[in-house]
């Protein structure tokens, strides 16, 4: 009999202790990533997971470009299929706030990122009605690549360090691009360039309080002034040909342009800074034309449909937090973090082309960003009707008026104007 | 060629022949070398450093030739697991596909049964559904059946034949005169073998033709992986060349070299097969 109880109780220990392993199966926390996040989030998870035996997180990267996690990211949530963290890009972050599929972190955000530790001014531009659905992988802005070289053999000054007011002006700009534009043909050398994308194109109507978008949305590109912005860029690039035009960048690629000391100043955004360094010109920063300029923010958007919320938040506390973005620095990837303190630890050391005015300026853009307005049709109008009237404008093939025209009739019909 | 010329009228001579020959080949010349140019650019490409990858002006051969792209590619990309996952996923499809649509067909050209003419019309109709409108809900299906991040859901649909390979072989079954069927069923055989040791054997340059297309269709396609897939190990080769290719940046010389590499089992089995492409899509349409 006594044989038989301590079976007995050697039974139940061993099954409580099962039960026990069973209990401690650590939350799976999984991140549907765009391709090229894959490598650099399989390190941290495994470093996360290292140290946090109770949540291990699982990265799936096989879809590629913002389109792809989108799409997958859909059929998934469609499919009952379990996804915690996805990463998309400022235009899809409203689509999927629309959709209601979001993990609202407002409160948690507020007690969490202090304004020391964080840039909150990026925080802001991802609030939809107040409310916050996604914490910032990295954050891009445009700012201004200048050929030293070119300028110093012009006799022409740096353009100023200053944001904001103080700022170089888009007339500036104008008359640095006809005095750095000489030559003709192959030989010719550009003044300035931005891409003729009317994304890009934003940050010269934000230094005069202008945007595509008015009060509850509505369109604005009958707006005069704008299309004067916009004609004068036109004039630049087809009349005046100041900036290389669209065939040149296809059969050249930028990059050769800039390389070969073709274009004296390049409005791009700060994720094109290592090619612009690996290019071997002489090269400096500046602010764009207006002083302010236009924000770029990769989103990791947690899903309301997470079966471990309190797991899922404690991932996206990791992904933004100090170590993290130092992690990110020491890498070089994905530029500017929302970290202050892993930014302001180690900025210098990761331009160190840069002089340290220039440094400081590249992140003063930070402060000086304005997100572009998106909506949850944004997506949609970007790829139908933004990039189309765009390219068809960058190719001479539509006058401003007439892309315009288009663009207001598609936009206020999206919008139900 | 000799007895065509001596039948020419006398006006036509000799000249006028070779200048519209000329004029005939010069044209079929460019031709070829716009349908072959980006393909040679690609291996072009594919051999170049980064930075020369859009020189001015362009040059096809490269200088240095970088040969270190193509183990770089490699490498990186995982292509090796890559191509056996992607292998396996086509050859399967295609294998049973073709098999599973061969008798199909056999049951629309050969057989008489009520509502055949309906039946087809339906089978056919399925072409007509893009694959798009299909996709959540298969997803849906395949993971109440636990299918997701397994290669199931990309081989068993194929399994079930698809509708243009099944119109395909109708058509060219059709051609095949009845007599052989019939003959098969005088010496006691059932459809079954008439189907496999009759009709099928004489099916072979469409079976191979659309074997080919099929394989290619299985060995280009992206969507599907990239749904049902999640982990690294059982990537294909379409998403591992996607990866060269980001939101911000393209590599273009690993992407190319890694393209090179992914195209070699294509072309070789469309070299291989060649003969039966164009005859077998020939001559499974002439009869409708």
């Amino acid at each position: 009999m006594k044989k038989l109880l301590s079976l007995v109780l050697a039974l139940l220990v061993v099954m409580s202790l099962s039960a026990g392993a069973l209990a401690e199966e650590p939350a799976v926390v999984k991140i549907l990533c765009e391709a090229s996040h894959t490598d650099h989030l399989n390190v941290l998870a495994e470093k996360f997971n290292a140290e946090n035996p109770d949540i291990r997180i699982e990265v799936d990267g096989t879809a590629s470009g913002w389109d792809g996690v989108s799409t997958k990211l859909i059929t998934m949530l469609a499919g009952g299929e379990q996804v915690d963290i996805a990463t998309v890009s400022t235009s899809y972050y409203p689509q999927f706030v629309e959709l209601g599929q979001l993990l609202d972190i407002t409160d948690h955000a507020k007690e969490t990122y202090s304004e020391e530790e964080y840039y909150w001014s990026v925080f802001d531009g991802l609030m939809v009605d107040g409310r916050l659905y996604g914490v910032p992988i990295s954050v891009y802005t445009l700012v201004n690549y200048f050929n030293k070289d070119m300028y110093d053999e012009a006799g022409l000054a740096y353009p100023s360090l200053e944001w904001g007011e103080n700022a170089w002006t888009f007339e500036d700009w104008q008359d640095v691009a006809v005095k750095l534009t000489k030559g003709e043909g192959l030989d010719r050398q550009y003044g300035v360039w931005i891409e003729y994308q009317l994304e890009r194109t934003a940050l010269f109507l934000f230094s005069e309080g202008l945007d595509y978008w008015g009060e509850n949305l509505e369109p604005q590109f009958d707006n005069e002034r704008i299309r004067e912005i916009h004609k004068t860029l036109y004039k630049m690039l087809h009349e005046d040909q100041l900036m290389p035009n669209a065939d040149l960048i296809n059969t050249t690629g930028m990059d050769q342009l800039i390389a070969d000391g073709k274009v004296a100043n390049y409005i791009q955004g700060t994720w094109s800074h290592g090619s612009v360094a690996d290019s071997g010109i002489n090269y400096g920063i500046s602010p764009v034309p207006g002083g302010t300029t236009v924000g770029y923010v990769d989103v990791y958007i947690p899903l309301a449909s997470t079966p471990n919320p309190e797991a899922t938040i404690k991932v996206l506390d990791y992904l933004i937090s100090y170590e993290t973005c130092i992690y990110k620095y020491e890498n070089n990837i994905w530029g500017p973090q929302v970290n202050r303190k892993a930014t302001d630890e180690m900025k210098y050391k990761s331009y160190p082309n840069l002089t340290t005015e220039e440094v400081d300026c590249l992140f003063a853009s930070l402060d000086n960003c304005k997100p572009l307005t998106v909506f949850p049709e944004w997506a949609e109008f970007l790829s139908d009707s933004l990039l189309p009237a765009s390219s068809l404008m960058a190719a001479g093939e539509e006058s401003v008026d007439e892309a315009f025209d288009t663009l207001q009739e598609e936009a206020c019909d999206l919008l139900g104007f | 060629m000799s007895d065509q010329t001596r039948k020419m009228p006398a006006h036509f001579n000799r000249k006028q022949v070779n200048v519209k020959h000329i004029i005939l080949h010069i044209v079929l010349i460019s031709v070829c070398f716009i349908s072959i140019f980006p393909f040679i650019w690609m291996i072009s490409s594919s051999l170049k450093d980064s930075e020369l990858i859009f020189s001015y002006p362009p040059e096809l051969i490269p200088d240095p030739v970088t040969w270190s792209n193509y183990p770089q590619a490699w490498q990186e990309s995982g292509m090796g697991r890559a191509m056996i996952n992607s292998m396996f996923i086509a050859v399967t499809a295609t294998v049973g596909g073709i098999f599973v649509s061969s008798m199909v067909a056999y049951g629309f050209a050969k057989t008489s049964f009520k509502g055949k003419g309906v039946a087809f019309m339906v089978v056919l109709s399925t072409m007509m559904i893009p694959y798009h409108v299909t996709l959540i809900p298969m997803f849906i299906i395949f993971k109440k059946f636990g299918w997701i991040n397994t290669f199931y859901p990309l081989i068993v649909p194929s399994l079930f034949g698809t509708a243009s390979n099944v119109f395909m072989m109708r058509q060219y079954m059709l051609k095949i005169p009845d007599d052989f069927r019939d003959s098969g069923f005088i010496d006691g055989c059932g459809h079954f073998r008439i189907w496999l040791q009759i009709i099928l054997p004489m099916c072979v340059p469409t079976l191979v033709s659309l074997g080919v297309l099929t394989f290619m269709g299985h060995w280009n396609n992206y969507l599907g992986p990239m749904i049902y897939l999640s982990s690294r190990e059982k990537m294909t080769v379409p998403i591992v060349l996607r990866m060269f290719q980001n939101s911000y940046t393209t590599r273009w010389n690993l992407l190319m070299a890694a393209a090179c590499i992914a195209l070699a089992p294509v072309i070789v089995l469309y070299i291989a097969c060649q003969k039966f492409i164009i005859s077998g899509i020939m001559l499974g349409g002439i009869k409708g």
